[in-house]
């Protein structure tokens, strides 16, 4: 691999977004995503590397040590952050269509929940891994996910619940996207959902953790 | 603080009655280690998330308003059962982990504990401006803070028993091992609208999300421990105390 991409992925991984940043305290006053980032593109290397070959590797590395408990929210949270700092460089590329996202997600807490870190922290990972995502919000039902899945010709949903009440919910959700649109891949997940529960209502796949989700999608859809 | 209630349980008399209370940010005090754990952090905690969990205990105060409260039932409305408890007509089905603690109690406290919305207004205005960490490490301080003063909660009923030298267990909320969180809706039968400020839903989702319900089992020989978490079966829980 180049080696500014190489850094591009180590800086993501340590959570060092720019020169000024203190931390780590091992990496003060060196350069971060956002000062490789830029001498990437300014030789030359396309931001679709840039974003393929650099910022997601860092960030897939960080999506494993968190579903492997090596590191926790936080620290994935720094990592995005960092991501993000960059990922303002690459921001014109996707607007004139030089770069691309792997495809778009809808992504929402279903109908009669209001929590939204889980889902936050899903939408962070995703888009770390090249992914669009339309986050609906909370308390969205099955109109809501079956408008943004119109409007935005998106191929994915993501559900998200935290209680088993609202859990229950997911049913009629998955099914309704369903026969609207058979051709739609759902995933669901949150702390009450299980892998039966999943299989129980017709939805594609349930991850525990945003990265088993964002794994799923990058190898059983090629889109 | 203060105790909105001047009714007291006397001596072995029941007599029903409602306590609430409306608590100041410096009666509750944070415990830091339990909040490492929360956040999954054992040994080493990243620099950017000690300096984080400082500048949100300082600006904490502005952003919650706690209120807590319970009410004590005449122990003739209630009969314990080793899977359910029978309050007047109402069955809460525990089932057997909740039950079993609870089934020598003579009656029970029903409790409801809140920060208020501001917090999570806050956390969320936060997170959807990228400031992420700062978005995530408020809410987790919410979450202790809540857990925090339900444990304040909780003395407060102790040390009214005590006095009459009635013990209490430890407190028990729907939606824990095996309890259906739908349970909720009975709880808050037996408590004045909006409570506390809290409604909830049909969904059985308290607004304010930082809101906690449960009950407390009462009497001569029940038995309180430190520590329960190792009754709940979700055992990759990040909040799981470990002793
Ligand atoms: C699309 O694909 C995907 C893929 C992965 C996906 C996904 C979608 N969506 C999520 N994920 C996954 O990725 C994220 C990152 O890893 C994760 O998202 P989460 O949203 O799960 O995780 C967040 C980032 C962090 N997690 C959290 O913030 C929740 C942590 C736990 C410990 C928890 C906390 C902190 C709290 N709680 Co409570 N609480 C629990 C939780 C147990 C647990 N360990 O999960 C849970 C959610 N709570 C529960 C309960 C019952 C309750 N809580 C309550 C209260 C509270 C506190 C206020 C004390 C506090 C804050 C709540 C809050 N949300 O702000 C009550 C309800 C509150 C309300 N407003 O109605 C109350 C009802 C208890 C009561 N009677 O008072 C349980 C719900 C299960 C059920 N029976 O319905 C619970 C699972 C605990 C348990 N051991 O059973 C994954 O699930």
């Amino acid at each position: 691999m180049n080696e500014i991409l190489e850094k591009i992925s180590y800086c993501i991984e340590r959570g060092k977004s720019d020169k000024h940043a203190k931390f780590p305290p091992d990496l003060k006053d060196q350069d971060g995503v956002v000062e490789y980032t830029q001498a990437a593109l300014d030789n030359g290397i396309s931001a679709q590397s840039v974003l393929n070959d650099g910022m997601m590797p860092g960030m897939n590395k960080i999506g494993i040590r968190f579903r492997n408990g090596e590191i926790y929210v936080p620290d994935v949270l720094i990592a995005a952050k960092a991501m993000k700092a960059g990922m303002q460089l690459i921001k014109p590329f996707f607007q004139s269509g030089e770069a691309k996202h792997k495809g778009k997600i809808v992504l929402g807490t279903v109908a009669g929940d209001l929590h939204d870190i889980g889902k936050n922290l899903v939408a962070m990972v995703m888009e770390g891994g090249g992914w669009e995502v339309v986050d609906i919000g909370v308390d969205a039902n099955a109109q809501k996910f079956i408008e943004a899945i119109e409007n935005n010709d998106a191929k994915v949903v993501g559900l998200s619940a935290l209680l088993t009440t609202t859990m229950n919910n997911m049913e009629a959700i998955t099914k309704e996207i369903k026969s609207k649109f058979p051709e739609v891949t759902v995933v669901i997940g949150g702390a009450p959902v299980t892998e039966k529960f999943s299989n129980s209502i017709g939805s594609d796949f349930y991850s525990a953790d945003p990265q088993g989700a964002l794994d799923f999608l990058n190898e059983k859809l090629e889109i | 603080m203060k105790d909105q209630d001047n009714c007291i349980w006397i001596g072995g008399t029941e007599i029903e009655s409602l306590h609430k209370f409306d608590l100041e940010p410096s009666d509750i005090k944070i415990n830091k280690q339990f909040l490492y754990q929360s956040l999954g952090y054992q040994n080493e905690i990243p620099e950017p998330v000690l300096i984080e969990i400082d500048k949100t205990i300082d600006y904490l105060n502005a952003l919650v308003e706690i209120q807590a409260g319970f009410k004590l039932i005449s122990p003739e409305r209630v009969k314990f059962h080793s899977g359910y408890i029978l309050i007047d007509d109402e069955r809460l089905n525990t089932k057997a982990i909740i039950g079993k603690k609870l089934v020598d109690s003579e009656t029970l406290a029903i409790f409801v504990a809140t920060l208020g919305s501001r917090l999570e207004e806050k956390s969320k205005k936060l997170m959807s401006e990228g400031d992420l960490l700062q978005g995530y490490i408020l809410d987790a301080v919410g979450s202790e803070l809540v857990e925090q003063t339900t444990d304040w909660l909780q003395l407060q009923v102790e040390n009214l028993l005590s006095e009459n030298n009635l013990k209490i267990t430890n407190r028990y909320s729907p939606g824990y091992c095996g309890w259906n969180v739908v349970d909720q809706q009975i709880i808050f039968s037996f408590l004045p609208k909006l409570f506390c400020g809290i409604k909830l839903s049909e969904s059985s989702l308290m607004v304010p999300i930082k809101s906690v319900s449960g009950v407390i089992g009462i009497g001569k020989n029940v038995i309180k421990s430190d520590y329960e978490c190792s009754i709940c079966d979700m055992t990759n829980c990040s909040r799981r105390r470990v002793m």
